[in-house]
Order: structure tokens, then sequence, then C-alpha cells
């Protein structure tokens, strides 16, 4: 038989035989097994093996007792089952002898990637890095100066360095693993993705039309904050697949539900902006042929409509 | 108004209206000022003050929760039997919020009484009103006026009691959508609707504004208008419902007028950079250049802006019948194509903060972005137009159009229209369009 110590998280921390006809679990020293933890007594508890071999814990009059974790109730003795668990003090033990049958083994494609000593993060870092400074340089139009494009650059980055910090400290709460360099390399990953979607969105707009470029552009935010959210989640607790999937959808659509909701609250309010189509792309990006100035403005026909409708609303 | 004091070429047309200080509405902004009279003239003034101060009011538009003037002008007798002229604007809270206020004169001995409103002339600027008194009461010009002649505005200057000033009549001002006198006379806040008269005592014009920041440059309506408005007036009381849309109606009218003129004719063009651009439209307009060259920026620009500079006054936050446009010319120098564009790009979004007015006058404005293309000038054009909800078939209109044809150059012109109907509106931006062409 053998008693294991385990830790918050039902790991084992330290596993020993027990041997002879009487083992003792207590914090002095005089016992089989010492436990540092204060809640438990000098001498706790007493595991005797009966004549039929099974075994059986005695508490020692103890302030704080002995816990069958099995049914959460106090006992002055317990008859130590196959797979029994107890708890005294803080301590939480669990018996098992070697007939104990345990699962068959996991297929290794499972099993966390060893650390690659963060070579994807630095690459993650400098792609987005690199795409954070082009589009800087590229929407800056006076005389250009490095020191601007550094802290455009940097602000962004030290952003996302502390929201990566925050993860990896909820992760070494929860799992004892920072996983600093795997939570790095999807936030660059999503920056990256987000800068590149913010553009490709101008270009459907002004390709193909306004409204396609803005619905792109949400879907896009949408997935790559789902997909970011979910890969951390992953990250940071045993959370299955499917759960974080689902958490994570429901987070963004919360987000972005609750956007909308502020939006249709404030629909059709006044608003003296004007709120266009606004993206200009150079010659080659123009796939479709103008209009004639007639044809346009018959087109606006729409709009009268459109100004009618809004008038006539009380 | 049709002068821009020549120090601020940028400015445009709601900015130079903007120091057109309507006389009246804005008391607690103008400083003190003290004219003095030459001594020829002196003795006339005071004779002709003395016959006309029966003749000349004070006019109050009262808010009725506190009792309480809410704006103060000047109006005059044109007839014995109590009919009053005075400014569209002095009065024009009360077509606004009929419920709220109501109009009372002031006579120069202190007696006061109601005023009920006959008809308005909102184009002119100018208002029709009963006092229930017979009063004395000045006759209108007939002859011509000549360049030079001196006059006189009579008026309440800050609400600090009855003021003649002298000036000079310096012609009809033609340059304009809408015609005025120049006069040169320190006319003030407060002597809106009083009369201008000449030496023999018969009004030639109403005080009407004055432009900020310049020494007495004045405007005055011309006194055929105020004929032309009691001749087309019936003698009864009209609800204030009732001329807001004969306001609605001369609006249409006016803008029928000008821009039907406009488009019967070709739209002046001129060249910029390569490219063929409305210019000037007419002697109404002022135009001024800029350039946008600077060191050390990778691009050089250039612009052209034009301004009718002239506006109708209709509520306090509600001036129309303005047109302007302005044509900036990008030129790539030490960048890239891509990132020439992005400039053309942020400023072709720049600039939506849209025009001035509150949802109880427009709706928001509604947009369409299409590509045009005129006579081979591949063009991005924005088109946005709001309605005016109180005045029936007026819209305003703002279009912007950036070529599409080059990568070392852009060419990016906005045009506003405001207070035109649907089909002048979308008729002008045509003609407007029908005009950009590529043209070395």
């Amino acid at each position: 038989m053998f008693v294991e110590v385990l830790d918050r998280h039902g790991d084992v921390r330290s596993r020993l035989r027990i041997e002879g006809e009487e083992f003792c679990i207590g914090r002095a020293y005089d016992n089989d097994l010492i436990l540092d933890d204060p809640y438990v007594a000098p001498h706790h508890l007493r595991i005797r093996r009966l004549p039929d071999g099974s075994l059986h814990a005695q508490d020692l009059q103890t302030r704080n007792g002995l816990h069958d974790l099995a049914n959460g109730r106090r006992e002055t003795s317990l008859a130590l089952d196959e797979n029994a668990r107890i708890r005294i003090g803080h301590t939480q033990l669990r018996f098992r002898s070697r007939e104990f049958s345990v699962p068959e083994e996991l297929p290794a494609t499972l099993l966390p990637a060893p650390a690659r000593s963060g070579l994807w993060f630095y690459i993650a870092f400098l792609v987005a890095a690199g795409l954070l400074g082009l589009e800087a340089h590229l929407s800056t139009f006076g005389e250009m100066r490095a020191v601007q494009l550094l802290t455009a650059v940097f602000a962004v980055l030290l952003s996302a360095f502390f929201w990566t910090g925050a993860w990896a400290f909820a992760g070494r709460i929860a799992t004892r693993r920072a996983n600093f360099h795997a939570h790095g390399t999807a936030v660059m990953i999503a920056l990256a993705a987000l800068v590149c979607a913010g553009t490709l969105s101008e270009y459907i707009e002004f390709m193909i039309s306004g409204d396609l470029g803005a619905l792109f552009l949400q879907a896009a935010i949408a997935g790559i904050v789902i997909g970011l959210l979910y890969r951390q989640m992953r990250l940071v607790s045993r959370i299955s697949p499917r759960r974080a999937l689902a958490s994570a959808a429901l987070l963004v659509t919360v987000l972005f539900g609750s956007g909308r909701l502020v939006e249709f609250a404030t629909e059709e309010t006044f608003a003296s902006r004007l709120d266009y189509s606004g993206s200009l792309k150079a010659p080659l990006f123009r796939l479709t042929d103008g209009l004639t100035p007639v044809a346009f403005t018959e087109r606006a026909a729409a709009l009268r409509d459109e100004l009618e409708r809004l008038r006539s609303r009380p | 108004m049709p002068t821009l004091p020549a120090a601020d070429p940028t400015a445009c047309v709601l900015q130079a209206l903007m120091r057109i200080l309507m006389a009246g509405l804005l008391l607690a902004a103008a400083g003190w000022g003290f004219a003095q009279t030459a001594p020829p003239a002196e003795e006339r003034a005071q004779q002709l003050f003395q016959s006309a101060k029966g003749k000349v009011f004070k006019i109050r538009v009262v808010l009725n929760a506190t009792q309480s003037q809410a704006s103060v002008g000047s109006g005059f007798a044109v007839s014995g039997d109590g009919l009053v002229v005075t400014n569209f604007h002095v009065i024009s809270s009360v077509l606004d919020r009929p419920e709220q206020y109501r109009i009372e004169y002031v006579a120069h001995d202190g007696r006061s009484g109601p005023l009920r409103l006959i008809n308005v002339d909102v184009v002119h600027d100018l208002a029709l009103l009963r006092t229930a008194e017979p009063t004395p009461f000045f006759e209108l010009m007939t002859r011509g006026m000549s360049r030079g002649e001196r006059g006189f505005s009579i008026g309440n200057p800050h609400d600090l009691g009855l003021t003649i000033v002298e000036g000079t009549y310096n012609g009809l001002i033609t340059e304009s959508l809408y015609e005025h006198i120049l006069f040169t006379g320190a006319i003030n806040p407060g002597m809106s609707g009083g009369p201008a008269i000449t030496r023999e005592g018969t009004v030639f014009g109403v005080n009407v504004a004055r432009l900020v920041d310049a020494q007495l440059v004045s405007f005055l309506v011309p006194a055929r208008f105020v004929q032309r408005l009691i001749e087309a007036s019936r003698d009864e009381a009209a609800e204030p419902a009732a001329l807001l849309a004969l306001a609605r109606d001369q609006l249409i009218a006016a803008q029928d007028d000008y821009l039907g003129a406009l488009l019967a004719g070709n739209i002046a063009r001129t060249g910029l950079g390569g490219y063929q651009v409305p210019d000037r439209l007419g002697p109404f307009m002022r135009c001024w250049g800029r350039s946008e060259d600077e060191p050390g920026r990778p691009y050089r620009g250039s612009a052209q802006n034009c301004s009718s500079e002239n506006s109708i006054f209709v509520f306090e936050d509600v001036r129309t019948g303005s047109i302007d446009f302005e044509h900036v010319l990008l030129e790539r120098r030490d960048m890239n194509w891509l990132r020439f564009y992005n400039l053309l790009s942020a400023r072709f979004a720049a600039g939506a903060t849209g025009l001035p007015g509150g949802r109880e006058d427009f709706t928001s404005f509604r947009c369409m972005t299409e590509f045009v293309t005129n006579r081979g000038l591949p063009l991005r054009v924005v088109l946005c137009a709001r309605a005016y909800k109180r005045l029936e078939g007026l819209y305003d209109f703002w279009m912007r159009a950036a070529s599409i044809d080059s990568y070392d150059r852009g060419l990016l012109t906005t045009l506003s229209l405001t207070g035109v109907s649907f089909d002048n509106g979308t008729r002008f931006v045509r003609r407007y369009l029908e005009t950009m062409e590529v043209r070395p």
C-alpha cells in the first residue's frame, strides 16, 4: 500500500510505501511520514495493518481530526480502502495498493509540446513590430522621424506585453506554468493579424464596397479575438477545447453585443457628422468602371427616399 | 455678405458669416464706440432725428416664461395705421418657437404695445408687423441715389437708446447672391431693422448687418424690397406656421432663381495641375488660393477655394443658401506611392465633421460613395445630403471627389451647397462633375 500526499490541484507531491504493522503520520520527527502542515498534530494518525491485511486509520484524539473525503465527514477511525482519500489538517492523503489499475497511456501527440526556448515568440514579435512600424510609416505624412515611428510602435507593443504578462501571471497561479512565450506568441500573432485585417478591410472597402469592408473588419476582429482568448484560456487552465472555444465565443459575443446594443439604443438619433466610406487607394486597385455623372446623380434618388423617411419620422 | 477682409483669404463662407454679426442678436459680444459727426451735417442730423424719433421703435422679442427680452432690434413705421418694418432675423425666434415668444415695440417716449406679424421676406431679411395704434411714418424713397450721397442710419445700438449715425451710400452690391446696399457707417448690433434715411427723411434702406473686423462696412436692404413686401401683404395677422411655410416657398424660389441661372449657362472651369476643375461661378463668389508647401514635407500641395460668402438667416443656427467649393492638388515628392495614396485617403476621409445645425431642423446626413468616370478621368465620389425638417423640400448637399488616375498627383475637390431642392442639388453636382477632366 502507498500513501500519497496531494497538492491543491490533486497532483501527487510525494509518495511513500507503508511497511510494517504500524505506520504513524504527524508533524513530529518520530513519525513514519512527517508532514510540515501546521494544522497537523505532532502525532496525528496511526495506521494499523489488520490480520486480513487491510489498513485501518485511527485519529490520535487531535484537535483538527480525520476527515473522510469520500463523504466529507469527520471520523475517529476509518478503514482505508483502495483509493481512499482523507484530509488531516490542510493536507490531503490518498491510499493506493500495488493492484491499483492505471489507465492506458495517452498518444504522445496530445502531450504539451516541449518548450521551444521562445523562438516562435521572437519571430512573432518581430513580425508584429515590423507590421506596426510599416503601418505607422505608411500613414505618417510629415517629415518622417525615427522617434515618431518608435513611439507609435512602442505604445502598442507595451500594452501587448502587459496583456501577455497578466495572462502569464494567471497561468502561473492556476497551473504553476507561466508559459510567457506561448502567450506572447499568441498575442503577437493576433496583433499582426489585426493590423493586416485593418488594412485589408480598407482595400475591400475601396475595391468592392464600403459595407463589405466594414463587415469584414468586424468579422476579422471577432475571429482574431476568439482565437486569442481560446489559446490563452487553454494555456492557463485545464479547460477542454470545446469549453474554451465556447467561452471565448460567448465573451466576444457579449462584448460585440453590448457594443451593438449601445449602437441600437442611439441609432437614428441625430448626427451632424458625415458617415461615408472614405477609403481611397491607388489606380491599380480600382476594379470597376466608373458611372457617368448622369448615372451617379440618378442613383442619388435613393438618398432622397431615405431622407424623406428620416424626415417623416417623429 | 459680399466682402471679406483680404487679410484672411482662407476663410470659408461660414467663418465669414460668423464675422458678420447679425445686429440685435448678439448684444453681449460687441464693445463700445462713439461716432463723431462732422459739424456741417450736425444741424441736419438734429432735425432728422427730431422728425424721425416718433417713427422708429425698439422691437423686443419677449420670452413668455420669464417676461424678459430675448433679443432686441429696431423697426420703423411705414404707414399711418401702424405697419412696422424690421428685419426677419430680429423676430425669427417667434417663427422658430411661437409658443415661447411674443413681439413688442417700445416707442421713444416709453410707450409700448404688442406687435403682430403680417408678412415676411426671409430672402431679403424683412418682416412686416402691425401695431394697434396710429403713428407717424416714413415715406419710402422713390428716386435713385448716387454713390457718395450722405445717409443717416437710425436704431437702438446695444439697447442704449435711439441713435442716429451718419454714413455714406456706396451703391448696390450686385456681386452677391442677395442684393444689398453698401453703407459706410457705424451700424451696431441692436440697430437691425432700423431705417437708413436720406437728407429729405425718406427711407432708402433697412439696417441689416455689418462686417465684423472691418471699419464701418455695413449693409442695408434696399427700400424697394420693403415696398414689394408691403404690396404683397394683405393687412391681416398671419399665423407663425403659415409664415414659416411662406418663408420656405421664398427659399425654394430663391434657389430656383440663382441655380436656374447657373445651370442654364456653362460652369466656368480652370486648370489646376493638369486637371480641369470648376472655377468661380460668377461675380457673387470670392476665390482664394493657398499653398501647402512646407520644408521637409514629402509632398507638395496647393488649394483654391471659392465661396458665395452669403447666406440667408432663417433661425439662429439655420443659415442657408450658400455655395462653396475647394480644390486641393497634392503632388508626390519624396514618398512612395503607397504612402502617397494613404495621404490622399486620409485627406479624402477627413473633414467628415459635417455642417452646423441641430436635430430640430435637420435630418442626419445620408451618404453614398461610388466610382465615377468623366471624360476618361476616374474619380471616387462621395455624395451626402440631409433634409430640412421644417422647410420641406430643401436639402443640404456635400460632395467630395478624388481623382484616381495617377500615382504622382491627386486632386480632391469638395462642394457644399446649402438650402437647395433635391433636383437642383443633384443637377448641380452632375454639372460640377462634368467639368472635371484631365487636360494638360
